[in-house]
């Protein structure tokens, strides 16, 4: 029987004295409302997909006013322009390379850091986990002797300085992985003991400014660009993590960073992506911007790195592009090209790309929520009637039904 | 066999319809408080287990803090220590979604974007599209509730509505849906979820966080890694595995549901009783019919089985009828057992009844043990019934089963054992021993009721004789003569008074030291507190308003009370910081020993802290030990000044100064409640009108005086254990029932003496006299028992079980009015009772009776 003193003592004596006037209220016995006649389409998305993929959409009118444009005339200077640019909307740094260790096994990597404003940073919140920018990173290792091929990625609102992108000195980062400036090395570290990196890379030519008085065209109309450098040839030493394993390695790398405001067309679907760094110390990058009908915008272009660290812009007329096959994803079901024929006739240049590894798809959950191919491929071929040797990357977007990315 | 038993059981059962359904019910009860209970608390379990599961996802390890959190800038310590692989923040409220809603809801504010490695959120795609989902990220009063919640109060998105979190009044639009899948299915949908940052700046949490959830890396050791991060960590920041507070809240339900099983327990224990009597009584009925089988050479085993069977039947039936009880009884207890966790640890809901099979059979099976038990004895009686014994109907004196002084000695023997029990030490935190102590001490007292009967009906005799004449003499005389049948009747009467009383004291007592104590410490004039209280929320007074009561006309002093819930070790406690300086002046704390101001200066002046005796007898120390109290600036060893008496929460409270509490804490502007001191001139209710005339439309508060607020507490109290005195009536009634029963019996038996009687010139008056003075004596004798057992059972809840399960000292008293009520009551009673049995008695001809011999 004393239970029941213990039951209600507990419960009425328990928030007694001071909280005697808590007001619980009466509950309400709840009648399920229809719901009114409209059909509700349900979707199970997460909350990323809509954040990735969707809002940009919705909100870029909203905002459209608060981000620079990227428009003819911008003037780079370096280091500085290594550095965040949070003035744009968007924003990455793309690293990819091919390393050898000592015994001449072969290993691509790519690692991405991106930068992406849902809204201008200046509108005032007390907390510091406001939402106003994404920062993503993108971290894959292709082993080419194993015909392996792993990704992982990361996200987050930056809060905390948990992840971010300095403005003064070059340094963008997602929890420990990070890529900075020190002296003119580029810093990179990703990954744990079962896929790492800890790389310097060192650029052996000056920064290659693509696209025509300081903007990269990607649709025609004022704004619909990017600023867009790259890194073309990098002398990368470190250390590769694979499998519990860890490997001295060199190699070359290729640096990519691009700033802008504005996303594809409603015409566009995505992209293809070329970069080519033959043995004779010429670098080639290509991008195609397609329609949905399939035909290539006409701002899609190129360039041609000389030697000597000269440039040459090649507007989509002066180049062609050739697909030779297929692959399908089993992850996806998407089918990708796989295998290229680039032709550049002024250049008496013709390179057949061939992928290193066929699956080198991300299909990213967590962060960006898109389905998306960047791999390392070996390039052969003739350039003015000599033999060439090279590797490449080549990046594909857009070949999932829905995907509209930014840029 | 079958035959027989239909004719000669079931239509005995039919015949005697109310009496049996009688019987029914008594086992039903305890059945039905078994099941029910036990029902109760494991879909409580259930749903707690689900809610703090679906809650947890992935999460590995949780660092959490107290009180007011800790500060986020750990997250980024925590999040790029060594092993860990994922982190999280999260806050988490409890908070009322305001009227028209008026439902409660567990807010969620946490990070989307590191939180999808722990939970799936779903969210629902709306006309609203993506603008909805971003609109909740980075907008601030956003929330998202799920579908289900939504639907329920035609909510959708875009629309506005009101949170309710302590003193405010919070606005928010719903921008975005939640399937009910993975954390949000936690208190059956009742989930908000908001960005953190949202989170943080609506309810003034900025820089603070509640918890972090943790995923470690593979190959690591969860241990090592919780040893290494809690280095890391300040001393009030804890790490703890997601499991533990699972743990918690199971010990907390098993202690909750224990105590009512005890109950449920007693309920049998009458119920035996009463299928002792019932029995008795069908044996007695028919002896006549038993010695004519037996005559027809029904073997003893069948009369036995004949019997036993009838028991069972009726225990069977009870058992039926009591889960079915028991079931409803569940649904009701349910919600008591949800609220109370709710209060005591995390917010839930809990509606789904979750049947339990093992605690169905269980209960039934009670039931019929009871049924066996209760009926065994009367129905070997039967079974020894000579055939020869039988014709000659009631002749012969039955003698007790055991001689008198065994029956006793068996008594004392228990008594003892239940001595010993009282004294041992609680299991787990549990006065399981206690309980065992008062079942003991029930049943010993019931086999002391024979020999008591004796020695009271001995003491009493001259006195009847002389007052009644022949009638109580002869009363007197037939009751110490038919003990095997009347201290079954006195024990169940015994046993229900015992329980009467013994319960009666405790609550007596207990109301008494409230009173006392409310008195002693409810001293301001004024009480100010949040509207909304709930558990584990930080419910606060808006600090403007509070900063500014100095400026009202009429104030004299306040007393601004934080309470924090901290964690000593592993035991829960509270800490009020306040303005001992305020309470020293004007108020006081009841001390188990020493002066209140004397304490209450070292406390302020010195840095020492008071704790109550809940704590101090928790964690085994007394005045002068020091306490170890965690602080974000380490553990700091504080002497501790005073024990005092709290009745207001089952944990541990710790009472501090506000200078030494901002000697370890950063400043706190969180004031859960206030005390109000007016000057003598001025008058409380004009203050609280000008009070309320400050307040803000966002702002909900409490003004409560002195007086109302000592009203409301015993109201609270009185409203709490008014269910124990309807049970108690349920068991007078069943005990009063039991003593029809007897008397019936009774007289059944003694026919043919009453036949002898009247033919040798006893008038009808005479016998009825003489029924109803045994009826009186019965109750009487029940009575003297029960108040002596009653008092020695409520010593024991009041210094054994009460003090082992709360550590509460409650001031014994005993109330004499009390007693005199229960007298006239249980007298009143029996003489009703004994009315029926009286006109039994005489409407019998006496050559009716006669002929038969």
């Amino acid at each position: 029987m004393r239970l029941l003193l213990k039951v209600m003592s507990s419960f009425s004596l328990c928030c007694l004295l001071l909280a005697a006037c808590c007001s619980l209220g009466k509950r309400k016995k709840f009648l399920l409302q229809e719901l009114r006649g409209q059909c509700k389409i349900v979707f199970l998305l997460t909350i990323l997909l809509l954040v990735f993929v969707i809002i940009p959409l919705a909100q870029s009118q909203e905002h459209e006013h608060a981000f620079r444009r990227a428009l003819p005339g911008y003037v780079f200077r370096f280091p500085a322009d290594h550095a965040a640019h949070p003035e744009f909307r968007t924003e990455w740094w793309y690293y990819t390379g091919h390393l050898s260790t000592v015994k001449g096994r072969n290993f691509g990597f790519q690692l991405t850091f991106f930068r992406h404003a849902l809204r201008p940073a200046s509108i005032q919140s007390q907390s510091r986990w406001a939402l106003h920018t994404l920062y993503f990173a993108h971290f894959a290792i292709t082993d080419e002797k194993e015909d392996n091929y792993r990704f992982q990625e990361k996200v987050s609102r930056g809060a905390l300085d948990v992840a971010g992108a300095d403005l003064s000195v070059y340094r963008s980062w997602v929890d420990d992985w990070e890529v900075s400036l020190q002296g003119n090395e580029h810093k990179l570290k990703a990954g744990k003991e079962d896929m790492g990196i800890d790389l310097a890379l060192v650029p052996i030519k000056s920064p290659v400014i693509h696209g025509e008085n300081g903007v990269s065209q990607k649709a025609v109309g004022e704004g619909y660009a990017s600023h867009y450098y790259s890194l073309t040839r990098m002398q990368a030493q470190g250390k590769l993590y694979w499998q519990g394993r860890s490997y001295e390695v060199e190699g070359l790398a290729w640096m990519d960073h691009e700033f802008g405001s504005n996303q594809l067309r409603d015409y566009q679907v995505g992209w293809d992506w070329f970069s080519v760094q033959l043995h004779n110390q010429i670098e080639l990058m290509f991008y195609i911007i397609r329609h949905k009908d399939g035909k290539p915008d006409p701002t899609s272009s190129g360039t041609f790195v000389y030697p000597d660290g000269r440039t040459e812009h090649l507007p989509l007329e002066t180049f062609g592009i050739e697909v030779l096959g297929f692959w399908k994803s089993q992850k996806s079901d998407i089918t990708y090209p796989s295998g290229w024929l680039i032709r550049v006739p002024s250049k008496q240049l013709d390179l057949r790309l061939m992928p290193t590894v066929k699956d080198q798809e991300l299909t990213t959950r967590k962060s960006t929520l898109v389905n998306y191919w960047e791999g390392s491929v070996r390039v052969k071929g003739k350039v003015e009637g000599k033999d060439v040797e090279g590797r490449g990357y080549v990046e594909l977007t857009g070949y999932d039904a829905q995907f509209r990315p930014d840029i | 066999m079958i035959r027989l038993w239909r004719w000669f059981c079931l239509r005995h059962l039919w015949s005697y319809k109310g009496r049996a359904l009688l019987c029914l019910l008594g086992v039903a009860l305890g059945v039905a408080v078994f099941v029910g209970i036990k029902t109760a608390a494991s879909s409580a379990m259930i749903s707690f287990r689900d809610t703090v599961n679906s809650l947890t996802g992935t999460t590995q390890l949780q660092v959490t803090g107290q009180g007011n959190g800790f500060p986020e800038e750990l997250y980024a310590t925590v999040a790029s220590s060594d092993g860990v692989l994922a982190a999280t923040p999260v806050l988490e409220f409890n908070v009322i979604a305001a009227a028209p809603i008026d439902e409660p809801l567990l807010m969620l504010g946490i990070d989307v974007f590191s939180d999808q490695e722990f939970r799936q959120y779903q969210f629902v795609e709306s006309r609203q599209g993506a603008d909805g989902i971003l609109s909740f990220l980075t907008e601030p009063g956003a929330i998202a509730l799920t579908e289900k919640f939504a639907q329920r109060h035609g909510l959708e998105v875009e629309d506005r509505l009101e949170i309710l979190s302590g003193s405010r009044r919070l606005p928010f639009t719903l921008r975005a849906l939640l399937k009910l899948k993975g954390p949000a299915r936690a208190l059956e949908g009742n989930v908000a979820l908001v960005d953190i940052a949202t989170a943080q700046e609506v309810f003034d949490r900025v820089g603070r966080l509640d918890r972090i959830d943790l995923l470690l890396e593979e190959n690591v050791s969860l241990k090592d890694v919780s040893e290494q991060l809690q280095k890391l960590l300040p001393a009030d920041v804890q790490v703890e595995t997601s499991g533990k507070r699972l743990g918690r809240i199971r010990e907390m339900v098993n202690a909750y549901h224990l105590n009512l099983l005890a109950l449920s327990l007693i309920a049998l224990f009458v119920g035996i009783f009463l299928i002792y009597n019932a029995v008795s009584f069908a044996v007695s009925k028919r002896r006549y019919e038993i010695a004519m089988l037996r005559v027809l050479g029904t073997q003893r085993h069948q009369i036995l089985g004949l019997f036993l069977a009838e028991a069972l039947i009726v225990g069977l039936l009870g058992a039926v009828v009591g889960v079915g009880m028991g079931l409803v009884m569940a649904k009701l207890a349910l919600k008591a057992m949800a609220q109370t966790i709710s209060e005591l640890y995390l917010l839930v809901r809990a509606e789904t009844l979750t049947l339990s099979p093992l605690s169905i059979l269980f209960g039934a099976g009670a039931a019929l043990a009871v049924a066996l038990l209760g009926g065994l004895f009367p129905s070997l009686e039967a079974s020894r019934t000579l055939p020869r014994e039988a014709l000659y109907r009631g002749t012969l004196e039955r003698r007790l089963h055991m001689g008198l002084g065994r029956i006793s000695l068996v008594g004392a023997v228990i008594l003892g054992l239940g001595y010993f029990c009282s004294q041992q030490q609680p299991v787990n935190g549990l006065p399981l021993f206690g309980f065992i102590a008062a079942f003991l001490i029930l049943a010993g007292f019931s086999f002391l009721t024979p020999a008591s009967v004796v020695l009271v009906n001995r003491a009493l005799a001259p006195g009847l004789a002389s007052i009644f004449k022949i009638e109580g003499k002869m009363a007197s005389r037939y009751l110490g003569r038919s003990l095997n049948r009347s201290a079954v009747a006195i024990a169940a009467l015994m046993t229900a008074l015992a329980m009467l009383i013994s319960i009666s004291i405790m609550i007596l007592s207990f109301r008494q030291t409230v009173v006392v104590w409310t008195e002693q410490i409810i001293a301001a004039d004024l009480y100010i507190s949040p509207a909304v209280r709930l558990t584990g929320q930080r419910a606060s007074l808006p600090p403007d308003l509070v900063e500014a009561l100095p400026d009202l006309p009429g104030f004299l002093a306040m007393e601004r009370l934080s309470e924090i819930p901290i964690r000593i070790g592993d035991v829960p406690a509270l800490l009020d910081v306040t303005d001992l300086e305020v309470k020293e002046r004007l108020s006081r704390i009841m001390y188990r020993r020493g002066s209140s101001s004397e304490i209450l200066r070292r406390c302020r002046e010195r840095g020492q802290v008071s704790i109550s005796e809940v704590l101090a007898n928790r964690l085994n120390l007394g005045e002068g030990d020091r306490l170890n109290l965690p602080t974000p600036k380490g553990l700091q060893s504080l002497v501790i000044a005073g024990v005092f008496y709290d009745y207001r929460t089952e944990g541990g409270m710790v009472i501090m100064d506000r200078s030494t509490y901002l000697h370890y804490w950063p400043e706190e502007r969180r004031y859960s409640s206030v005390g109000l001191y007016v000057k003598p001139e001025a008058d409380p209710e004009k203050v609280r009108a000008l009070i309320r005339q400050r307040l803000k439309e966002s702002q909900e508060v409490f003004i409560t005086s002195n007086r109302e607020l000592r009203r409301e507490i015993l109201r609270i109290f009185d409203q709490t254990f008014s269910i124990t005195y309807a049970l108690q009536v349920i068991a007078i009634v069943v005990a009063v029932f039991g003593i029809v029963n007897t008397l019936i019996l009774l007289v059944t038996e003694r026919e043919r003496d009453i036949g002898v009687l009247k033919a040798v010139g006893a008038t009808n008056k005479q016998v009825q006299r003489m029924t109803l003075l045994e009826a009186g004596l019965m109750g009487l004798i029940s009575f003297v028992l029960g108040s002596v057992n009653g008092v020695i059972l409520s010593l024991l809840l009041i210094f054994v079980i009460n003090k082992q399960s709360f550590g509460w000292t409650i001031q014994f008293s005993v109330p004499g009015v009390m007693f005199g009520k229960t007298l006239i009551l249980v007298l009143a009673c029996a003489l009703i009772a004994g009315i029926f049995p009286a006109r039994a008695a005489v409407s019998k001809r006496v050559s009716e009776v006669m002929s038969l011999e």
